[in-house]
């Protein structure tokens, strides 16, 4: 009770509701904004979290990342453009909704049922985290060389696109993760000399040049002419959603459960977790042939689905330090920065933070409601301002963003580097996420590789002789067979066919 | 921006492979132990070979089609591959000349100029990269304590 007191103190003190109230509106402008996802909103925030307190440094994140995943369905029913990737998989329905005069109701039930599965996700969140952190305790090198192994094949087999770009990405992020003396053996690895590459490739600017210069490139580039933006038809945002609740309370369950259960897996989160439920929503759905011509049901699961998904994603993190997705990916980073290691000893040394943090999950989707009603009243006029005008605005934050981390243009030289790596990517369809979890990864990976080869007197065996090791390991060599598996089941079933 | 096919990319991630197996060679083992500095960036390196020989040989099949590259659709289009040099000469330019100029006059300008490059209209853009320019170093300088960089002859303007 004394813990929750405290953690309750840290929250509801003048300050921090400030920042949760600053960062939902700086989430719900980022988000709202086609093109701009709620992880550039993290890259974006950071520099602003690096001079706070680690409550109202993370309480910014949450707040700015459920607020920016809502936004993006914004311009997804008003203009047929997710505003990240996460409300794409509805987009089409969303989009007919407007046009047959609905868009208030489609953007309500994404309102409602956003902050639904975000709540519940929460709650998971609350429960499952400090149970998993109790097993945690008990894990030794070898468990955590097999989560991480799991998560980052996760991370490769789970991202859209082809696995073997998903690699590349990956082993693009393994190699920055290895510059610098940060390793076992405490020596300086391609750092030519380098001062500021010593210590390694500075996170923070390498994510706001992967992110969001390279999006603030693809969107100059981009050959799509702008849309002009509908108008409101005044049926009211919440007053179909009680109606939907009661037609669709098994869609919303199933939604945020999957939702929750996708953001736990490391590598995948709320843009795959929309996708998958939009699927099982249509798979169950007795109206199939109403999918994606404006109806509201698989927005409905897949609209609870994203925002539980973040929630979800903060269980890995928090408790195994491996991160869910690319937004908790940075926050891991900016933990490390707070002096905070994530990890199961953090329920134990730091209690009050990690209640604190989940206070700010609940209360982050409450105020989603009456925030996200004035962002869907106020995005019109926000819609309106032209790429040309906002992107260069942004170029300037980022840039300033990346210089403040340390004070010094070797920050602004990175994310340039990484902006246009990020962009080259995009451009060859390679995914990011890879990379992301591959730097954040890299050194635990090493580190928990090493020490357990030692242990084990080089013999690999060794990664399987605790129970749990054991069981991940093969988990994980199950999931890289996994392709492989169903290749040979489908030439089978093709042969059996031809005979 | 060139984009490639599966085997351009198998042969480059393959050639990168080697490249890293090359640079770390000269990585020591830690004392009394097999591994060091040199164990995980040898199995990147290992892992890169492998991968970019799978990828050639699972792209063979479709030979004539992978061996031309291709390029992105701005690249014929003049004002935005301009617009794409203007947004890192936007950045290159803050770094040569932010510290010799000072953060105020090389964001105005710099964000002017981006801005009628991306068709802004001129009024617009004035105004526009006024305002941001003041927002963010107000927010930067005077509430986060940012320190960033001024001029000493043009101390005035910041």
């Amino acid at each position: 009770m004394l813990i929750l007191e405290q953690a309750a103190a840290l929250v509801f003190q003048p300050y921090v509701l400030g920042v949760i109230l600053a960062s939902a509106a700086f989430g719900m402008l980022v988000g709202a904004i086609p093109g701009l996802t709620a992880t550039m909103a993290t890259a974006l925030l950071v520099p602003m979290t690096f001079f706070m307190d680690p409550v109202p440094a993370i309480a910014s994140i949450v707040t700015a990342t459920a607020m920016a995943i809502f936004a993006g369905d914004i311009p997804a029913a008003l203009l047929r453009m997710p505003g990240t990737p996460a409300n794409a998989a509805y987009v089409e329905d969303a989009y007919r909704m407007t046009q047959s005069g609905r868009s208030d109701e489609a953007l309500g039930a994404a309102l409602v049922f956003s902050a639904i599965g975000g709540l519940f996700g929460s709650f998971v969140l609350m429960t499952l985290a400090p149970a998993l952190a109790e097993v945690a305790l008990k894990f030794s090198s070898e468990e955590y060389f097999w989560l991480v192994v799991l998560g980052l094949s996760c991370a490769v087999f789970v991202t859209p696109g082809s696995p073997t770009r998903g690699l590349i990405s990956l082993l693009i992020g393994l190699f920055v993760a290895t510059i610098g003396i940060e390793n076992p053996a405490g020596e300086a690895r391609f750092s030519f000399g380098n001062l500021e590459l010593l210590a390694g490739v500075q996170f923070i600017p390498a994510m706001i040049g992967l992110f969001a210069v390279s999006e603030v490139l693809r969107t100059v580039t981009a050959t799509i002419p702008r849309q002009k933006i509908p108008r409101s038809d005044g049926h009211g945002i919440f007053k179909t959603q009680w109606q939907n609740l009661k037609k669709y309370p098994v869609q919303t369950a199933r939604g945020s459960i999957t939702g929750t259960a996708l953001g736990i897996l490391p590598g995948a989160g709320a843009d795959i977790a929309a996708w998958i439920s939009y699927a099982i929503s249509k798979r169950f759905s007795k109206q199939k042939d109403k999918f994606g011509k404006g109806h509201v049901e698989g927005l409905v699961e897949a609209g609870a689905s994203n925002n539980s998904a973040v929630s979800g994603a903060w269980i890995p993190a928090l408790v195994f330090g491996i991160p869910g997705d690319s937004i908790t990916a940075i926050v891991i980073g900016v933990l490390y920065i707070k002096g905070i290691n994530p990890g199961p000893t953090i329920f134990i040394n730091d209690p009050q933070s990690i209640y604190a943090i989940f206070m700010v999950f609940i209360l982050a989707n409450l105020i989603m409601l009456p925030l996200g009603w004035l962002a869907i009243r106020g995005a019109r006029p926000l819609l309106s301002i032209p790429p040309s005008t906002l992107m260069p605005m942004i170029l300037i934050f980022c840039i300033v963003g990346a210089f403040a981390i340390n004070n010094s243009m070797a920050g602004i030289v990175m994310m340039l580097i990484f902006g246009i790596i990020g962009f080259f990517m995009e451009e060859n369809d390679i995914p990011i996420a890879p990379a992301i979890l591959g730097m954040v990864l890299g050194p635990m990976l090493e580190q928990n590789f090493i020490t357990s080869m030692i242990k084990g007197d080089g013999n690999f065996l060794h990664f399987f002789e605790r129970p749990i090791a054991g069981g991940l390991g093969a988990l994980t060599i199950l999931i890289w067979l996994l392709p492989v598996l169903m290749l040979v089941l489908r030439r089978g079933r093709k042969t059996q066919a031809i005979a | 921006m060139i984009k490639l096919s599966e085997l351009h990319l198998g042969v480059l991630t393959a050639l990168g492979g080697i490249a890293l197996l090359l640079a770390s060679a000269h990585f020591v083992p830690m004392p009394g132990q097999a591994y060091g500095a040199g164990t995980m960036p040898r199995l990147i390196g290992w892992s890169a070979i492998l991968l970019g020989a799978f990828m050639v040989a699972t792209s063979l099949r479709h030979l004539p089609d992978m061996l031309k590259p291709h390029l992105s659709d701005w690249v014929y289009k003049p004002r935005l591959a301009l617009a794409a040099l203007a947004v890192i000469a936007t950045i290159v330019s803050y770094i040569v000349f932010a510290d010799w100029l000072g953060f105020i006059p090389v964001s105005f300008v710099s964000l002017f100029v981006l801005m009628l490059v991306l068709r802004t209209r001129p009024l617009t853009a004035l105004f526009a990269s006024a305002v941001s320019t003041l927002v963010v170093y107000y927010g930067f300088s005077r509430l986060l304590m940012v320190p960033l960089p001024r001029s000493e002859f043009l101390s005035f303007l910041g």
